[in-house]
């Protein structure tokens, strides 16, 4: 598993213009650029594939975040399609959490008798590109929303809550991580589906032998 | 109400360790957490945020089933691209980007080959999708339409189905025209209109013998200019066609010489539906473009469009 997800670009990022918060990450210097431990990015993806799979176990609302457009987006909405999660490629928009109102209000149209229009907030966010989404960052964290996030040797871990240091520049390094972690959703997907079958078996079971109406 | 609160809390921290990890202790303090029944012990995940949650004290047999129709029944959003907060635009964008990976490898059209195809106009489309679009929206919505629009159709033929839901409406109306203006009709004749400085001629060329009748009268009647004559002439001087083909003509707008143009632009224009060839031979005589030469306007500061007021010293 380690030596397919090595090779593959995920190698160290960011000449010398290092966050000295990853310096557990880092496994040395070479070219001038700082190279990560690959053995750190298996156990935090990890840690991430499960939450993932448990928060799409629970119909939660997970959010793919990749805004450098391009290739990249590409791997996002596929990722997206395979877990019936959302995607967001284009510009995240200042207020989609704390201000949820104004900017996704006019999505859903209100009723008559309704106050507030009916907006959703995201469960879970994976950013795939932290570095230019620190604003997503913050709205999360007044609005206590998780976070995953693809933390490179230029940023601060501590500010998303399941780092994963790895390589953010290689397209197919981005590509191969929002596939694992869409896997993970999709494996929770099918497990909820099998424990909502499975109590609509329990339920048809139960009225059949006492006769009630739930 | 706050003591069993407070007892709820109490529980699930003691599973949660067992199940989820360390880490995840502040994370919890944070967020609303319901207590699951017993018997099934699935433990809600902390970071799914109810608003809607029971405000009994006790958990009966009524609220299992309760809250797991909470968790099987949660409404959410319908789009993909719901957060972006232009679904509608961007789940188009999707679409088209999907197909063009489709077909990515199926031949397509040499540009010779290609007709200009019009495409929806940007308040069509608006109504359509019910959007209000930017202009550099439409562009890229047009741009990958155009690329879509070069795959062969024989190969593709349910994409070009698709795409004619972005056609514009009266692009069969308008082929139809480009056809009829093409071709000889059953008569015989040629129809085609022809432009000079603001005057337009409709021109019915057939073969016969020679003669001209503009506006109901011949030729040698209405334009009293040798000049005029002449150059209505002109294309059948050029092609030595001289007594061969009857031209029959309605003249608006304009005055003399224009009309006169207008007519011998006409001509040649029906010259090429009859016969193809002949239009390298026109085109060398200057007779094919449509004379661009209009009135120039009058400017603010001049006396008319270039001719200035007499300078004064003082």
């Amino acid at each position: 598993m380690s030596s397919l997800l090595s090779a593959n670009l995920h190698l160290g990022h960011s000449t010398s213009l290092w966050n000295p918060k990853t310096s557990p990450f880092i496994f040395g210097i070479r070219y001038g650029i700082n190279i990560i431990n690959l053995d750190y990015t298996l156990i935090y993806l990890r840690r991430a594939c499960k939450v993932m799979k448990e928060i799409s176990y629970n119909g939660g609302i997970i959010l793919f975040i990749n805004t450098r457009g391009g290739l990249f987006s590409r791997s996002v909405i596929k990722a997206a399609k395979r877990c019936n999660q959302y995607q967001l490629t284009t510009r995240w928009l200042p207020g989609t959490i704390t201000n949820s109102q104004q900017t996704l209000g006019h999505l859903i149209p209100k009723n008559e008798n309704d106050v507030i229009s009916k907006t959703f907030k995201p469960d879970l966010l994976v950013l795939l590109n932290p570095l230019e989404n620190e604003i997503a960052l913050e709205e999360a964290r007044y609005g206590n929303i998780p976070t995953i996030g693809i933390v490179d040797t230029d940023f601060d871990p501590s500010k998303v809550t399941w780092p994963i240091p790895a390589n953010d520049d290689s397209v197919r390094g981005i590509e191969l991580l929002a596939g694992i972690l869409s896997l993970a959703a999709r494996d929770g997907l099918v497990q909820r589906k099998l424990m909502l079958d499975k109590i609509q078996k329990e339920r048809k079971q139960a009225r059949v032998i006492y006769g009630h109406t739930i | 109400m706050l003591t069993s609160l407070t007892s709820k809390l109490q529980f699930v921290y003691k599973v949660s360790e067992k199940v989820l990890g360390n880490n995840l202790k502040s994370n919890i303090k944070k967020s609303i957490i319901l207590k699951s029944c017993n018997r099934n012990s699935n433990i809600i995940n902390p970071f799914v945020n109810f608003r809607y949650y029971t405000t009994t004290t006790t958990i009966s047999k009524e609220n299992k089933y309760e809250s797991i129709d909470i968790l099987s029944n949660r409404e959410i959003p319908q789009s993909i691209s719901y957060f972006t907060g232009k679904p509608t635009y961007n789940d188009l964008i999707i679409q088209l980007d999907d197909l063009i990976f489709k077909y990515r490898k199926t031949p397509k059209l040499k540009d010779k080959n290609v007709l200009p195809t019009l495409w929806i106009l940007k308040q069509r489309l608006d109504e359509k999708l019910g959007l209000c679009l930017k202009t550099h929206q439409y562009r890229t919505i047009i741009q990958k339409l155009n690329q879509l629009n070069i795959i062969i159709p024989e190969i593709a033929p349910q994409l070009h189905n698709f795409l004619d839901l972005f056609r514009r409406y009266d692009l069969e109306k308008e082929k139809k025209l480009l056809e009829a203006m093409k071709t000889v009709d059953q008569f015989g004749r040629a129809f085609t209109l022809g432009k000079r400085k603001e005057a337009v001629a409709q021109v019915w060329v057939v073969e016969g013998d020679g003669h001209v009748i503009v506006n109901g009268k011949p030729m040698a009647e209405y334009f009293s200019l040798m000049k005029d004559r002449e150059s209505i002439l002109y294309p059948f001087q050029v092609t030595d066609l001289l007594g061969k083909y009857n031209v029959w003509t309605k003249v608006k707008g304009g005055g003399t010489t224009g009309q006169a143009d207008a007519i011998a632009h006409g001509i040649t224009k029906a010259l090429i539906i009859h016969d193809s060839d002949l239009k390298p031979i026109l085109r060398a005589a200057n007779l094919v473009t449509r004379d661009t030469r209009v009135v120039e306007r009058k400017k603010p500061g001049l006396a008319k469009a270039r001719k200035r007021y007499t300078w004064v010293k003082r």
